[in-house]
């Protein structure tokens, strides 16, 4: 059984705006109480206040732009902020202390309590994607924060607070004006005056969206967020449905995503950064993409109602652009091979993530109920007339490999990050012998080279940039057929700059700390201080001085040799360490001081000087 | 949206050539034990890759199949390395150039190479210990997982 029906932020919206909206119920014949009323918006105010008060910019998250001029939202911010505290004063100066018995509470009030904890569950399932260090600062817990951190999700916030100040005034200016209620004119006048203020907040969100309009997709996007627990792993059994199927590969996808986002720094130290791990990550991504491409090609090729010639077209250019995507994950599969880790079989979360996700997209693209990766050739591709029985079952194929391919985007760019990170550490290792003569090194595996792991980084960044490109395709599709998918796009344009912003400054700056730990013109002073991490410019200036005058005493003592002497060592080169030194001092020699270094062959005759 | 037919790549080997050289290797793993026995099985997961890497064909049903055999060949390969001892100027890392143009059999002549392996990396990992048998048990492990993926026995999830 699949669980792919998970509470939405914008249901508890919903539900808040809907419990306003309730019938009322029978009236008190007394008239209903005004106060418990005032003290239920202010529930309501408070919590729309929780939603205002996070800090919309957290250095943790996203870069706070540099100073600019206030833009209308900034001002909408300051000026609604202003307003839930102002209304909120309405609300409790001059209110008697003791609340009223609560009884027969008024069926305002009740609808307000309701509305109240609807939102509060909303605000909670948005805090979920956040944590708080012991100094209180905030942090990013699930990929959605970047989404929630960003301005354009704070103007869909602050749209929605806007829209339910906008209810909330109708209904209590209603109870404050009309009679029916019993309440001193004070009270009335107190509820009147808070209702006025949430019109004003209302008013002031108006002008900024009229100022600068808030794109619906922003909205539709923040009111899709889930809460950050993702229900348990679960490997597909033989009786689902092809609805079952896609809400599962669709679940995979985000748990892909989950694991990817989270991974990073941990792969200069983790045994989860394995050999296996990368490799069956690599390889299950050839195999997701593979399986999208089987789907969209069976979708181009369906009968689909009403169908435009522009979707089919949209259907055979996002197939192409999978098939370069699996193309790229192929080549960065056969990047690794000339590579091993120091550690070797455990498996990692997110290859395990991606390997549930190849065989989800697997069981829903073979008609056949027990596919895996193993299956012979016996497996047929699902009809096009099972794919595209419904528009429905179209919409929900279209967002699972919409889902699948944007998660390999995270894959990609995970992996990138922690070939990164583990190359940084020394721990992509290729054989001793593969490596340049001049590192000593005495055990059969050593730390890849820089321009190797350049090579292997580069088949990453392919993956991802055709990861990207074969998403934008299928997002034009899934616009196309209504999926609900198309909101993953907007969070891609929301959080991209940030990912692409730290794949380009990270690589640079670990290229430039791996070539100065294996600096090949270093000498062997040198060598060690850098092998010792040591940055510190005077200790390696001094270090390289050092190599130098040994050089020169070399090449010294080189030159006072007599003619003809007969030194008992035969080759002086033969340790890999004076191997390495010699070579260094030789491009500098004269030519009696290279005579006298190098390898001399008592095999070979010398050429007599007479003739 | 038709994937390209697979191309032959150099160093082609013909059917009745990799009917042989399977034959051959097959008698080698029988007859050899201990250190030589990393060795052949280098050889066998070099050759297993080369093959499996040749034969990636996006058109070919077993496609999955064969990417998955190739990343558990590399896995058996560099696991086979780490055993104590082995000669490391037998280490071929860089995978040989692509195997293509055998006939549509081959899987299964590698999968059951790839079980023989298997069962003589088991037998040396249960006679050793230490490192050795740590790295004897999950090269024999890579070699059940390719010899599983290319003669179509599913696997459990």
């Amino acid at each position: 059984m699949i669980s792919g029906q998970r509470a939405r932020f914008g249901q508890l919206l919903d539900a808040g705006a809907a419990a306003l909206e309730q019938p009322a119920g029978p009236r008190d014949p007394g008239g209903e109480d005004l106060q418990q009323a005032c003290i239920a918006l202010r529930k309501v105010i408070a919590v729309m206040t929780r939603y205002l008060r996070d800090e919309p910019w957290n250095p943790a998250l996203s870069s706070k732009p540099a100073s600019r001029p206030a833009s209308p939202w900034d001002l909408a911010r300051t000026d609604a902020r202003r307003a839930l505290f102002q209304a909120s004063a309405w609300l409790t100066v001059g209110a008697p202390r003791e609340p009223p018995h609560r009884r027969d509470p008024s069926w305002l009030a009740s609808r307000l309590d309701s509305a109240a904890l609807a939102l509060a569950a909303g605000h909670d399932l948005l805090q979920t994607h956040f944590t708080r260090s012991a100094a209180g600062s905030r942090h990013a817990r699930t990929e959605w924060a970047q989404v929630l951190a960003s301005p354009a999700a704070e103007h869909a916030m602050l749209a929605e607070i806007g829209q339910l100040s906008s209810r909330l005034a109708v209904h209590g200016a209603r109870a404050a004006t009309r009679p029916g209620w019993r309440a001193s004119p004070d009270s009335r006048q107190r509820l009147n005056a808070a209702c006025q203020t949430l019109w004003g907040l209302s008013a002031s969100v108006r002008a900024a969206d009229d100022s600068e309009p808030l794109p619906g997709q922003v909205t539709e996007l923040l009111r899709s967020i889930p809460p950050s627990l993702l229900p348990p792993r679960a490997a597909p059994e033989r009786t689902e449905s092809v609805t079952d199927l896609c809400a599962g590969a669709t679940l995979a996808a985000e748990r892909s995503r989950r694991a990817a986002w989270r991974s990073g720094p941990e792969a200069s130290w983790s045994p989860a950064m394995s050999t296996a791990s990368l490799r069956l990550l690599a390889g299950s991504s050839v195999v997701i993409s593979h399986n999208n491409h089987v789907l969209l090609t069976a979708l181009g090729n369906a009968q689909l109602p009403n169908t435009q010639g522009e979707l089919h077209a949209q259907l055979v250019a996002a197939a192409d652009a999978t098939a370069k995507m699996r193309a790229a994950w192929l080549n960065a599969a056969h990047a690794l091979d000339p590579f091993t880790a120091d550690t070797r079989s455990q498996i990692g979360p997110m290859a395990a993530s991606a390997s549930d996700l190849a065989l989800w997209t697997g069981r829903l693209a073979y008609d056949d109920p027990d596919w895996h990766p193993a299956q012979g050739p016996a497996a047929d591709h699902r009809s096009s007339e099972q794919l595209a029985a419904t528009p429905e079952t179209v919409r929900r194929t279209i967002n699972a490999v919409h889902h699948a391919s944007y998660a390999l985007e995270f894959l990609a760019t995970a992996q990138h990050r922690q070939m990164q990170a583990a190359s940084a550490s020394g721990r992509i290792l290729v054989p001793t012998h593969t490596v340049p003569d001049t590192w000593d090194i005495p055990c059969p595996f050593a730390a890849a080279p820089a321009e190797r792991i350049d090579h292997l980084l580069d088949a990453y960044t392919d993956a991802r940039h055709a990861s990207v490109e074969a998403t934008a395709k299928v997002a034009s599709v899934a616009e196309a057929t209504g999926a609900h998918s198309t909101v993953l796009q907007t969070a891609a344009a929301l959080t991209d700059d940030v990912a692409k912003m730290k794949i380009s400054t990270d690589r640079s700056s670990d290229r430039k700390r791996l070539a100065a730990i294996h600096h090949v013109d270093a000498g062997p002073v040198e060598r060690i201080l850098r092998d010792l991490e040591i940055s510190d410019r005077d200790l390696l200036s001094r270090a390289a001085d050092v190599d130098r005058i040994g050089h020169q005493l070399i090449l010294d003592a080189a030159e006072r040799q007599t003619p003809g002497y007969q030194r008992a060592v035969r080759n002086i080169s033969s340790n890999v360490g004076t191997a390495a030194t010699i070579n260094r001092v030789l491009p500098a020699a004269t030519a009696s001081q290279a005579a006298a270094l190098q390898t001399r062959d008592e095999h070979l005759i010398e050429p007599d000087p007479e003739h | 949206m038709t994937d390209k037919p697979n191309k032959a790549a150099p160093g082609d080997t013909s059917p009745s050539e990799l009917t042989a050289r399977l034959a051959q290797i097959r008698a080698q793993l029988a007859a050899t034990a201990g250190p030589e026995l990393a060795v052949t099985a280098h050889e066998i997961f070099c050759l297993v890759l080369a093959l499996c890497r040749g034969h990636e064909n996006p058109a070919d049903p077993r496609f999955a199949a064969i990417v998955m055999a190739a990343a558990h060949a590399a896995n058996g390969r560099d696991a086979i390395a780490f055993v104590p001892g082995f000669p490391p100027g037998r280490l071929t890392i860089q995978p040989e150039e692509a195997e293509a143009g055998t006939d549509a059999s081959w899987p299964e002549g590698i999968g059951n190479l790839c079980r023989q392996l298997a069962l003589s990396l088991t037998h040396a990992g249960n006679t050793s210990g230490g490192r050795e048998q740590l790295a004897y048990l999950e090269a024999a492990q890579c070699a059940r997982s390719v010899s599983d993926l290319l003669s179509g026995h599913a696997l459990s999830g």
